[in-house]
């Protein structure tokens, strides 16, 4: 029984081989776009936001996805392991800047596949972003640019050079408060569209949209919890007629301690008020 | 004649030289400007020498002062001395006028000048004087001007001294009357000094000084007729009135203050005025010294015991006097009470028949009139109607006082003995009367005291149960407010079962204080909810957060606030029910303000290591004394 799981494991990843390299082979255009069926998907995502200084703070994101799988359709297996690091400077309340790095440990969630299991992809990233008060909410506007180096899990895959270009629009809204502040529970809506360029971009310049609503509760000023549902879709890269989709159930811990010291954090606790 | 060069020569020149040097170490100083002099204030010109320190006038002297716009603008006060000095001393000429004057504003020109009319009154003074004392002819006049004229002479006298002692005759004239007399070489008035005057004549006659008869119109009286053993020269000044007014009695004294008398205060008023300002400058002695002879009857030690003795006991009696007859609650006390009534017009007569004499005692021994009058005549002037008795019977009514031991008092013995007998016996009078009559006070002063502390006792309670009614009495804020109430009102139960004593007084003035206590302690313990709700507040701080991109209040130093609400506040509230004793509400009270005064403190101080010490702490009594607070004693 066993051996003949393993089997005909082999034999779909044959299949499936075959399948891609004739579509590799194809790389034309279909007349109409056409669309994947959706994958599931389960994102654990931790933000943390270390202050350092009275204009300086250290990002430090830590992602667990998982994806479906045949065999765990739902929460599915571990895909990435995403580290997101950076220094964000404080320009203002309302503005921030940030620069820094991203190791992303790709895990091939493909059973069938005897290529390598683990695929690490490196990228450089600064952000820039933006809050406006809005009567009782915040909105948020959300550019980041990615310069990312992947390569797939085949043995001879080669590094491939991509830009992306982010932009994010968020909005938080409180729900049972007249302000976000502890103790409140809100609602935030955000819209996200990933395009990308490079040598390897042909047809497939939007990498993805996405389309998120999460709930969130903000227990402390240091922490808050978020939970959420994304939908998005976008081009793949070697065929811009075919569409990837997705659902993906987002699980955020957001905390920001404030490790200066105390006497350097009391006399100047806020920057420009 | 050739000229030779001898010794002597040579000695001279040595000594004039020396002379020139010294001459030169005192070199004459000269000011010029503004200067004051008493109430004078001026331009002034003089010259001086600085001698060891000292500044001693030398040399010519001249102050004046006139202005012009105030003469137009109301009326100008103007004077102007002048003189010299001469070692400090004035010396030489002098001249002296005062003015003030009004102008009609009417101005004229004369010449190059201009002049202006004035109205007013001028003295004058002038005169020579020799060492700082008049001599020769001394001239003091007061006119009234009118139209920039003399309309009138209002005073003048005219004195002529040798070296400061009046000589020969005089002559002061007055508004109407003019007096004229003489003295012998030594200043000793003597022969007639008569004024004439409109209406009638006063002529004072001396022989050697002593003022034997005064004649005024057609009464003519002695003064010092019969012979006496011993007599003594002193000035003719107010001691010598004195000494008339005892000899002649009041009545011919009163006709006495008018006519002579006054021209001759007039004569020293101008003098007076005229050595303030000399003596100012330097040493001068320039008060005429009009010389009289009168009997001498000097008091021996004996007697300057008894007059030692009458001044204590009037000074004592005086003031006890006063005090009770100007005692406002004794004047209140008396209308309602009989018996202080009475005594109290006791005191009355004893300050009218005993004191207001003494008095007079007291006064001669000060004025040094006692060694010139004669002892009876002394205590017939004292008491014209005969010297009081021991028994003390007031104005209105029959009954009469009699002091302690009255039968050992004699007021017939000796004139000193017998005022120091009436002194002595006012005295202890006096006290026994202040004794009865301020207990009687004090008693009332003490009912009054009582209706005072009750009536606030009561006013303290009703408004601590109103407060504490109107507060939410459930929980443990209310309980400890309960407990509060019902201490407080036992405490009020237990002082108004007590009986009337001594005591209670002093209870009432401790359970005033006691009652406020308790009532600000309330208050204190029905704030402590806001007082929590505050230190919330100041406990908050606003931090950035990132990810929402806004401030937020965030609680710091959570340990001490926890400390605050979980250990001290319930603390608190458990010592306020506890049984409260005066003292120990008192010390809660300050410790809840000290808690919340300290707990907004430490918002500010570096409490790291405080915090850690707080963790798990559950004992206030060391997390008082961490807070460096005082725990209550128990």
């Amino acid at each position: 029984m066993k051996n003949f799981c393993r089997h005909s494991v082999w034999v779909v990843a044959f299949l499936l081989f075959a399948v891609s390299g004739n579509a590799q082979e194809e790389e034309v255009l279909p007349s109409e776009s056409k669309y994947k069926d959706p994958k599931t998907k389960v994102w654990f995502n931790t933000y943390g936001n270390f202050r350092i200084s009275k204009r300086l703070f250290w990002d430090a994101q830590t992602h667990f996805r998982f994806e479906e799988t045949e065999d765990t359709p739902f929460i599915g297996q571990v895909a990435q392991i995403y580290n997101r690091h950076a220094i964000g400077y404080i320009y203002s309340k309302k503005v921030n800047f940030s620069l820094g790095g991203v190791l992303r440990v790709n895990f091939n969630t493909d059973e069938d596949s005897d290529d390598r299991p683990v695929v690490p992809e490196f990228r450089i990233w600064h952000q820039y972003q933006f809050a406006m008060p809005l009567y009782n909410s915040m909105i948020y506007h959300r550019l980041r640019i990615e310069h990312r180096w992947t390569k797939g899990f085949a043995d001879d895959s080669e590094y491939i050079f991509r830009n992306r270009w982010r932009y994010m629009f968020r909005a938080k809204v409180p729900l049972n408060n007249h302000k976000l502040e502890p103790k409140t529970l809100y609602v935030s809506p955000e819209a996200e569209l990933i395009m990308q360029s490079g040598k390897a971009v042909v047809s497939s310049p939007m990498e993805d949209l996405r389309l998120t609503t999460t709930l969130g509760y903000i227990l402390t000023p240091r922490l808050t919890i978020a939970g959420g549902l994304m939908y998005s879709q976008g081009q793949t890269l070697e065929n811009g007629g075919i569409y990837k989709q997705s659902w993906t159930m987002r699980f955020h811990v957001y905390f920001s301690p404030d490790i200066r010291k105390v006497k350097n954090k009391l006399p100047e606790i806020h920057f420009d008020d | 004649m050739k000229p030779t060069f001898r010794p002597q020569s040579l000695f001279s020149l040595f000594l004039g030289l020396c002379f020139s040097m010294t001459m030169l170490g005192q070199e004459k100083l000269r000011y010029t400007g503004p200067f004051q002099l008493g109430s004078y204030v001026g331009e002034v010109d003089y010259t001086y020498q600085i001698i060891d320190g000292d500044t001693l006038l030398q040399g010519d002297f001249s102050m004046k002062r006139s202005s012009l716009n105030a003469l137009i603008d109301q009326k100008d006060k103007t004077f102007s001395f002048s003189g010299a000095f001469e070692d400090g001393f004035p010396n030489g000429p002098w001249n002296f006028q005062f003015g003030e004057f009004q102008s009609d504003q009417k101005t004229e020109v004369v010449g190059y000048q201009y002049r202006v009319n004035v109205d007013g009154a001028q003295h004058q003074a002038q005169g020579n004087i020799v060492k700082g004392k008049p001599d020769g002819l001394w001239i003091i006049s007061e006119q009234r001007i009118e139209d920039s004229e003399v309309a009138e002479t209002l005073f003048s006298s005219q004195i002529t001294y040798a070296n400061g002692v009046p000589q020969q005759s005089f002559r002061i004239e007055g508004k109407q009357s003019t007096l004229v007399g003489r003295f012998l070489r030594t200043g000793l008035a003597h022969d007639d000094w008569t004024l004439f005057a409109e209406e009638s004549n006063e002529t004072w006659s001396f022989t050697d000084g002593v003022l034997r008869r005064v004649s005024m119109g057609e009464d003519t009286f002695d003064v010092f007729q019969s012979p006496f053993r011993a007599a003594r020269t002193i000035n003719l000044d107010k001691r010598f009135s004195k000494i008339i007014k005892l000899q002649v009695g009041p009545e011919k004294s009163e006709a006495l203050k008018k006519g002579i008398s006054k021209l001759l205060a007039e004569n020293d008023a101008h003098y007076k005025n005229l050595d303030d300002i000399l003596s100012q400058l330097g040493q001068s002695q320039f008060m005429p010294l009009f010389k009289v002879k009168v009997p001498y009857f000097p008091l021996d030690s004996v007697e300057r015991n008894h007059v030692k003795s009458i001044k204590k006991d009037y000074v004592h009696a005086a003031k006890v006097a006063h005090g009770l007859l100007e005692n406002t609650q004794l004047n209140l006390l008396r209308r309602s009470d009989a018996e202080a009534q009475f005594l109290y017009s006791v005191v009355q007569k004893i300050n009218t028949a005993y004191l207001k004499p003494l008095q007079k005692v007291r006064r001669f021994e000060e004025q040094q009139v006692l060694d010139y009058v004669e002892r009876n005549q002394l205590v017939q002037r004292l008491f014209p109607n005969g010297k009081p008795s021991t028994l003390i019977t007031p104005e209105q009514g029959e009954r009469g006082f009699e002091g302690p031991q009255a039968s050992t008092f004699n007021f017939k013995e000796e004139a000193m003995v017998s005022l120091a007998q009436i002194s002595a016996y006012a005295k202890v009078s006096l006290d026994q009367i202040a004794s009865v009559l301020y207990e009687k006070v004090k008693n009332e002063q003490q009912q009054q005291e009582f209706v005072a502390f009750e009536e606030q006792m009561i006013a303290q309670i009703n408004r601590l149960n109103q407060f504490i009614d109107s507060t939410d009495t459930s929980g443990a804020m209310g309980e400890a407010l309960l407990n509060i109430k019902s201490i407080a009102e036992g405490k009020l139960n237990v002082y108004s079962n007590a009986t009337q004593s001594d005591g209670k007084l002093e209870e009432a003035k401790l359970l005033v204080p006691c009652l406020a206590t308790f009532e600000k302690l309330a208050r204190n313990i029905s704030g402590l909810p806001q007082k929590e709700l505050e230190i919330q507040e100041a406990y908050k701080d606003a931090v950035w957060n990132p990810f929402m991109a806004n401030l937020m209040e965030e609680e710091v130093k959570k340990r001490l606030t926890a400390a605050y609400r979980n250990v001290l506040v319930p603390y608190l509230l458990e010592q306020a029910n506890s049984a409260l004793e005066c003292d120990k509400a008192k010390a809660l009270d300050q410790l809840i303000t000290d808690i919340h005064t300290r707990m907004l403190e430490l918002r500010e101080e570096d409490t790291a290591k405080l915090e850690r010490k707080l963790r798990k702490e559950k004992n206030p009594e060391t997390v008082l004394e961490l807070f460096n607070l005082q725990p209550l004693e128990n």
